[in-house]
């Protein structure tokens, strides 16, 4: 009531500013657009860059939804994921092209192998309450050195080039992978709004031992989540290294910051102040359109790692500002 | 303040008041403490007492006008550390406040190190001596290298007094003992006072916050009880008070008004029953309720029935049996999904803890209780809707809007929205742990009326509460738990037959059981 009364006292409706407070990022990025499309017309204006940025960023997407599931359940760092999607980008191809397993059974190797790590992490966490930041730390460095073992210290490619059907078959011109984003999105969507687990998922995040007494299994949510952050994250990096052909152990930490940022980023959008799917997705392209404008003024690959991490730090100021303010 | 050493007053207030946003908590709160005396401040949770100790340990500031004098110096509010360490006042903290991994020296001197002249390095030597000598001036001798966490309580005791008086002036100064005991054993309790007692024949002060109104009656010389946030006896002799005197003092209650009529239901066909139920605290307790009827179950702190309401949502290390209608339960392997399954709905003591996601709305929080198992399909959006609305309106809460934060409710408001979610969804036995803990008078007329609503339609009720006058009020029967046995009140339904249950069991029993 206090923030309807402020808000009316501003002189506009609440609704406006609600609409405004919801929709600000998603200005931000057509505002972000437009400027490099000024700035720089012949080479961000393209549709070859329309493509770049909404044709590249899935599996960055997968890795986002894989820490939302856990954030969402109150399990705020899974540093981890990145490493999952690393091991599962390097197991594919070294199966498939040194071992040669046939493809399906590498994909499914490497989706059980995600599978497997977040069994281990849920385990640790949650039924043995190890901190959630030394084990999914350790796990992520442990997975870095199986996959560099893998390989042989190298990068590994030569993926058959039928492979990449699997990402980049052309839907409408943009590829496929961008539309098992767009699915998985929805899917979170719809079980964290509409469902009864959803539900019980915002217990298990606010106040546990509510959900607990309320019969809610909140360790068993708990672990699911760790176990499908592992899926997810190894479905990433599936779609990665089908999509290039190779992959190089070395880069997986180079996605671990962006798909926080990106999370962060979402939480300005739709829902202010909560985490959230639809948001998770804006922050990603936005991210997107952010990293390749300015690649595309002609700045060095530095300038990716600015951004993120600058990027990050104002998102979550910004959100936490939101909170502050929620809270009156 | 220069008439300062004329003041008999060791320490004395006069008009404090504290008011947080448009609440006011404390409402001119005047009282004086002796030197060499132990005063004891009491009065129920919210009463305002520690708003007191807050203030006088320079947690919180007061609200202009109210004065604080040591020694008859004037204490500069909010306190800061220095003052109150250069004035002689210092305070042992809720169950000691000490940290077990630390040395004994570290223990004590942590806060206020001795350093080097020089090199304003620590000190160990000065340290150790200040140790030393502070245990000394209690009369103890510990091991000053040992860890605190092995040492025996009755050790931890002295080590807590010792950090205490280790800033106050020899023979003089003040000591705020906030619920220092809560956690103690009861054999280590004679310890505390013994060592209590020399401190105050030493001349030290002692005021002495606590929830055991026994202790308050065996170490105190005065006592001053607060209610609702105003002094109601300030500084009274301890001579000649009983413990229901005293609890008395402090509800507020007069004697006869609250005495209500056992109603006829008791002795019909038994809708439920428990069987030796035990765990934690609790041995032994047998009891079977008619349908629709209400029974009380209460006892002294730490005598087992506040076990009760865990017992029957699941907990480790529970037996017995509980019966409702065709169903059996062992509890010894309930758990709380089963426990909903068969109809049981609980209120848990803990509203913020336990009871409410304070962050999510009412009707989220309303939500839950519909959502027993976590499927995927759809929720539908009306039976939330009908559910959100029929706990609004049928325990009135304010502001009576769905999606507004618990946050934002008062006390008493969540506390109904509490209740309300519990009666939804036809409940076969209805659990209520304290259930008007902290609420104002309305909302407790409306949480009460609820529950007789909710028993007319036949669903008995356990109530598991502290408060004789509201257990008189509310229930039908009340059943007497005491050293983990239960027993059923039989001299008659009234407060103070109530209170001499409590209290004559307790002497019988001796006056070591119950420590809180």
């Amino acid at each position: 009531m206090a923030t309807e009364t402020k808000q009316l006292s501003l002189g506009a409706p609440a609704a406006v500013l609600r609409f405004t407070e919801r929709w600000t990022m998603v200005g931000l990025w057509i505002l972000l657009a437009l400027v490099f499309a000024v700035l720089e017309p012949s080479k961000f204006a393209t549709s070859g860059t329309f493509k770049t940025i909404f044709g590249s960023q899935a599996p960055l997407l997968f890795l986002a939804m894989a820490v939302l599931c856990t954030i969402m359940v109150g399990e705020f760092v899974d540093l981890s994921i990145a490493s999952v999607l690393g091991l599962a980008a390097t197991l594919l191809p070294v199966l498939a092209v040194q071992h040669h397993v046939p493809i399906a059974v590498a994909c499914l190797a490497a989706l059980a192998a995600g599978v497997l790590v977040g069994v281990v992490n849920g385990a640790l966490i949650v039924y043995l309450g190890v901190n959630p930041i030394v084990v999914t730390l350790g796990m992520s460095t442990l997975l870095l050195g199986l996959a560099l073992w893998s390989t042989d210290l190298n990068s590994v490619s030569g993926l058959d080039p039928h492979v990449s059907a699997i990402a980049l078959t052309d839907v409408f011109g943009l590829p496929i992978s961008f539309y098992y984003g767009i699915a998985l999105v929805l899917i979170v969507a719809y079980v964290t709004a509409l469902t009864p687990l959803g539900r019980h998922m915002r217990f298990v995040h606010a106040n546990r031992e509510v959900g607990r007494l309320a019969g809610v299994q909140v360790n068993r949510i708990r672990f699911g989540a760790f176990v499908l952050a592992g899926l997810l994250s190894a479905g990433g990096g599936v779609l990665l290294v089908t999509g290039v052909g190779g992959f190089d152990p070395n880069s997986s930490g180079t996605y671990l910051l962006p798909t926080y940022a990106a999370v962060f980023i979402g939480t300005a959008v739709v829902r202010p102040g909560s985490f959230n799917p639809i948001g998770t997705w804006i922050g990603t392209y936005f991210l997107a359109t952010g990293v390749i404008g300015l690649q595309e003024l002609g700045l060095a690959a530095w300038i990716s790692n600015v951004f993120y991490g600058g990027v990050l730090i104002v998102a979550v100021a910004v959100s936490t500002i939101i909170g502050r303010r929620r809270r009156g | 303040m220069g008439t300062g050493q004329l003041s008999p007053h060791r320490l004395s207030i006069t008009g404090l008041s504290k008011t947080h946003g448009f609440s006011r908590v404390l409402h001119d709160a005047a009282f004086d403490v002796a030197p060499g005396e132990v005063h004891a401040l009491v009065g129920q949770n919210g009463s305002g007492k520690s708003t007191i100790v807050k203030i006088l340990t320079g947690y919180q500031g007061a609200d202009a006008g109210g004065k604080v004098m040591v020694d008859g110096r004037h204490l500069a509010l909010p306190a800061r550390a220095a003052d109150l360490r250069s004035l002689g006042v210092s305070v042992v903290h809720q169950d000691l406040g000490l940290n077990p991994g630390d040395s004994v020296v570290d223990n004590i001197c942590v806060g206020s190190w001795p350093r080097h002249r020089v090199t304003r390095l620590i000190n160990r030597r000065r340290a150790t001596q200040q140790a030393r000598d502070a245990l000394e001036r209690v009369g103890e001798q510990v091991a000053l290298d040992a860890l605190v966490g092995d040492l025996p309580i009755a050790d931890q005791v002295s080590v807590a007094i010792a950090r205490s008086v280790r800033n106050l002036p020899s023979g003089g100064g003040l000591a705020i003992f906030d619920e220092s005991t809560r956690a103690l054993p009861p054999d280590s309790l004679g310890h505390f006072h013994n060592l209590t007692r020399a401190l105050t024949e030493q001349g030290t002060a002692v005021l002495l916050v606590s929830h055991n109104l026994d202790e308050v009656l065996t170490l105190a010389d005065r006592v001053t009880v607060l209610r609702s946030g105003r002094v109601v006896a300030s500084g009274a002799s301890t001579a000649g008070l009983t413990a229901p005197d005293l609890t008395r003092l402090i509800l507020g209650h007069a004697l006869d008004t609250a005495a209500a009529h056992p109603s006829a239901k008791a002795g019909g066909h038994a809708e439920l029953q428990l069987r030796e139920v035990g765990g934690g605290l609790l041995t032994d307790l047998s009891v079977s309720l008619a349908a629709g009827e209400i029974v009380g179950i209460t006892g002294l702190a730490g005598s087992g029935h506040e076990e009760v309401p865990a017992l029957l949502t699941g907990t480790p290390g529970s037996r017995g049996e509980l019966r409702l209608g065709e169903t059996v339960l062992d509890l010894r392997r309930l758990t709380p999904r089963k426990s909903i399954d068969a109809g049981i709905h609980v209120v848990p003591a803990e509203r913020a803890r336990r009871g409410l996601a304070l962050e999510l709305s009412i009707e989220d929080n309303i939500a839950l209780s519909r959502l027993r198992r976590g499927g995927i399909r759809p929720l539908v959006g009306a039976g939330q809707h009908a559910d959100t609305r029929a706990v609004i309106e049928g325990l009135d809460v304010r502001p009576p809007r769905p999606d507004a934060l618990v946050r934002t409710l008062s006390g008493g408001n969540q506390q109904k929205v509490l209740v309300g979610r519990a009666m939804l969804g036809s409940p076969r036995l209805l659990v209520l742990h304290e259930p008007t803990q902290a609420v104002d008078v309305g909302a407790r007329r409306d949480i009460h009326s609820a529950i007789r609503r909710q028993a007319a339609t036949g669903t008995p009720v356990l109530v598991i509460a502290s408060d004789p006058a509201e257990l008189i009020e509310l229930c039908d029967r009340i059943l007497l738990v005491h050293g983990g046995r239960g027993r059923e009140l039989t001299a008659g339904h009234t407060v103070e037959a109530l209170l001499d249950g409590i209290y004559s069991e307790a002497t019988l029993e001796g006056a070591t059981r119950h420590g809180n």
